[in-house]
């Protein structure tokens, strides 16, 4: 099939995993966060990071123990009743995420740069730059994404450091936030915000070969858990538990409070770029493996007349809720309940699959 | 080929949308919003005073040819004061009064009475906050009387932008330790996140008469007075109005005023005077000498404990002095003398912020942030939003250990006495 190239590397695994599982910095997801874990919210991500590494051996001993990508791996392992049910699943979660990720990036360029825009036109230019890059292919989004990479990277660092003076590292006290154990239970839940550990296994036959695959997760999903760690931390210390929780784009809010002095301040507004950027790939990858997966489950010969009307659903989708609040709410739910599913279970299934037949089959 | 074509012209079409800011105006057609100023109207309304900069005189040279001197001399902001029963309704009616429209994203200071600030400011540092226009940075004074009267009655001679003047000056507070900056972000941080008590820089307008009005209270070892705004005895050309001493909040309502040296004992303990200058009575010539200072906090170190729910602080205070005037012709710079001089310094700052926590337990405001150190101490967030850090802070054993050392005495390194008529 036509969207199965199989030609890229870990740069580009890496990238993907590293855009899908970093832009929930950018928005609401880690202020909620804080009413679960406290001061103790930063090690949500390191958790997360733990366990990601868990679905990524297991996963990668799935792939190892059957041919192709998770799709055919669910043929092979569950069948192809479940396989539909299971692409079916992530087929919704994919797109579900990437419409409520559409609606909250257009209302963050609407809250942060372009107030007098009309909020139609907002999501208008995001679904078109979305298009247009998806019409281009994951290979050029996953090669734009690496090149992006260190920018927004050295970005997240140059923000963190200049807001030192700002810090009262106190804030971060007590240490273990409301208890280790209940830390450890929300870092169990809130895996679901980084349902992009599982694209390079979905995407597999597209990559080079299976250490590809575990390269690119690996680096992908650590540089963004420890990225993301570093900077709730560095959130956290700078606002306090209590005005952190409140806000909506908390990197926004720590760009703005950069000020050295008369001199270096107000960088907000180079950075927002950053952001609004992140977003365009974060949901063009999600749109398109939503689509891929579709292409694999109706055996469809190209995914490209899937874009526009897509995108143009997820468009008036993203639009049908009357106000944002209900919008991140929702998110916040679905981030600890329902993805988490497509994170522990799914991929749990197949795994304890993989082993039985791999264990039928030395046993024979 | 075609659809080549067609994405390039389309790409060469979307570099067009980065030449403008789209949604915005032009910078001629936005009056900047630069200070704004809230006050207590009758029937629950508030006064609100906006200074707003009038671009023509801040720029120089940005005019015509010829028009630069008269560019000088203009007014370089203006004044627009309105009862209001509601922030939102101040913006509709800015807006009715002004050709230009008022954009508030280069506020960079509020100013409250003191009788706004003792009815609470929680409200409003809410507002300024949810409000993207307004920046946490911004600065939080409070002013002795009315806003309305301070802000028309600062008029720096020194500086063309209003802004400059307050950025500088807080800029400057490392250098005395009197007055301290006050951001929108620490207040509200310190409304919403246990720990430390919100405060606000204490500003007002001297009466320029000369005439002292300085604080009651003096140490034994103290030279100098300390002040409230309003209070230093001054006259001359320069700005009336003058910065000093500190405004303390109980949650966010203003419970108290700390004087110069209170305020600067804050600063000491919160590790955040590079620079200041004190004045001593001299240990050995009591009756009329003195000796002059420069002084630094190099570290000032905090440990807290909770013994059987009762906090017991530490503090250890280490400070570097610089000789920069002695009175007498005792030679304070050799060993023996030196010691005796550090221990007077130590005995000074020590009864300074003995006395500052004395009066904020009485208070029951935590400027300082003593609370922050206890925060370790609770086994989990669930202890510590259950604990009433206030009143701890009330309760507490507090002891404080000042050590001074004298590194440097100036230019002269040994006194010379006089010589005899």
């Amino acid at each position: 099939m036509s969207f199965q190239p199989g030609r890229m590397g870990v740069a580009e695994g890496m990238a993907l995993v590293f855009v899908t599982t970093f832009t929930s910095i950018f928005l609401t997801s880690w202020p909620l966060a804080i009413d679960s874990a406290t001061t103790a919210t930063w090690m949500l991500s390191l958790i997360n990071g733990l366990i990601g590494i868990g679905v990524l051996y297991s996963q990668a001993y799935v792939l190892q123990n059957t041919s192709g990508d998770l799709y055919a791996a669910c043929q092979e392992l569950v069948g192809v009743v479940v396989t539909r049910l299971i692409a079916v699943y992530y087929i919704g979660i994919y797109l579900l995420d990437a419409c409520l990720l559409l609606r909250q990036f257009a209302e963050s360029t609407l809250l942060t740069a372009l107030p007098e825009l009309s909020f139609e036109i907002a999501v208008g230019w995001y679904v078109f730059l979305i298009v247009l890059i998806l019409f281009i292919g994951i290979e050029a989004i996953a090669r734009a994404s690496y090149l992006f990479l260190p920018m927004a990277v050295l970005i997240v660092f140059i923000v963190v450091a200049l807001l030192t003076p700002q810090y009262q590292f106190m804030y971060l006290a007590p240490w273990n936030g409301p208890g280790f154990p209940n830390v450890v239970m929300a870092g169990i839940h809130s895996v679901g915000l980084n349902m992009g550990i599982l694209i390079p296994f979905i995407l597999a036959r597209s990559f080079q070969n299976s250490r590809t695959i575990k390269n690119s997760v690996l680096y992908g999903f650590g540089l963004s858990s420890f990225i993301k760690s570093l900077t709730l931390a560095a959130y956290i210390a700078a606002f306090g538990t209590g005005a952190a929780r409140e806000k909506v784009f908390p990197f926004y809010e720590m760009a703005r409070l950069v000020y050295i002095n008369r001199y270096i301040q107000r960088i907000e507004s180079l950075i927002i770029f950053l952001w609004a950027m992140m977003g365009i790939l974060n949901v063009a990858i999600e749109i398109y493996i939503g689509l891929y997966l579709l292409g694999r489950l109706f055996n469809l010969p190209t995914l490209r007349p899937l874009i526009i009307p897509t995108a143009l659903i997820l468009a008036e989708l993203a639009m049908f809720p009357g106000e944002i609040g209900s919008v991140i709410a929702f998110h916040h739910k679905v981030h600890w309940s329902f993805y988490n599913i497509g994170i522990y279970i799914i991929p749990g299934i197949l795994f304890a699959a993989a082993l039985l037949r791999a264990r039928r089959r030395q046993s024979c | 080929m075609l659809s080549r074509f067609i994405a390039a012209a389309v790409l060469a079409a979307l570099c067009l949308s980065l030449v403008g800011c789209y949604g915005s105006k032009e910078s001629d057609s936005v009056a900047y919003v630069q200070i704004i100023g809230v006050d207590v109207a009758a029937g629950g309304k508030r006064k609100i005073t906006t200074q707003i900069a009038v671009p023509l005189s801040t720029s120089k040279g940005g005019g015509p040819p010829g028009t630069e001197e008269k560019a000088g001399t203009s007014k370089r902001w203006v004044f627009n004061t309105m009862l209001v029963s509601a922030p939102a309704e101040e913006a509709n009616l800015l807006r009715s009064t002004m050709s230009r429209s008022p954009r508030e994203s280069h506020v960079s200071v509020v100013i409250f009475s003191e009788e706004i600030a003792r009815q609470g400011l929680g409200p409003d540092a809410t507002q300024y906050i949810r409000n993207r226009d307004y920046r946490e940075t911004l600065f939080m004074l409070v002013v002795t009387g009315t806003a309305e009267d301070y802000m028309k009655h600062n008029n720096p001679a020194l500086e063309s932008s209003i802004s400059k003047y307050y950025e500088l000056f807080f800029e400057k507070a490392s250098e005395t330790g009197t007055y301290l900056p006050s951001t929108l972000h620490e207040f509200y941080t310190r409304l919403k996140t246990p720990g430390a008590s919100p405060y606000a820089a204490y500003t007002g307008i001297n009466p320029m008469t000369g005439i002292a009005n300085p604080v009651d209270h003096k140490q034994p070892e103290q030279k100098a007075d300390a002040y409230l705004p309003g209070g230093i005895p001054r006259t001359g050309t320069e700005n009336p109005a003058e910065f000093s001493g500190l405004v303390v909040f109980r949650a966010d309502k203003m419970v108290g005023v700390l004087n110069s040296y209170e305020t600067r004992a804050v600063a000491i303990l919160q590790n955040k005077l590079p620079l200041g200058y004190i004045a001593v009575v001299d240990p050995l010539k009591p009756e009329k000498d003195m000796i002059n200072l420069a002084i630094r906090c190099e570290y000032t170190k905090i440990t807290a404990d909770l013994d059987g729910g009762m906090p017991i602080f530490n503090a250890e205070v280490k400070i570097d002095g610089d000789i920069y005037g002695i009175s007498s012709d005792i030679n304070y710079e050799a060993p023996g003398n030196r010691e005796i001089l550090e221990q007077q310094i130590a005995d000074f700052l020590k009864g300074q912020i003995t006395a500052m926590l004395k009066h904020t337990q009485e208070l029951g405001t935590d400027p300082v942030g003593f609370g922050l150190y206890l925060r370790p101490k609770f086994a989990n967030t669930n202890e510590l939003n259950e604990a009433n850090l206030t009143e701890l802070y009330q309760a507490a054993d507090i002891n404080i250990n000042v050590i001074v050392k004298i590194r440097r005495s100036g230019l002269i390194w040994r006194t010379v006495p006089l010589l005899k008529e």
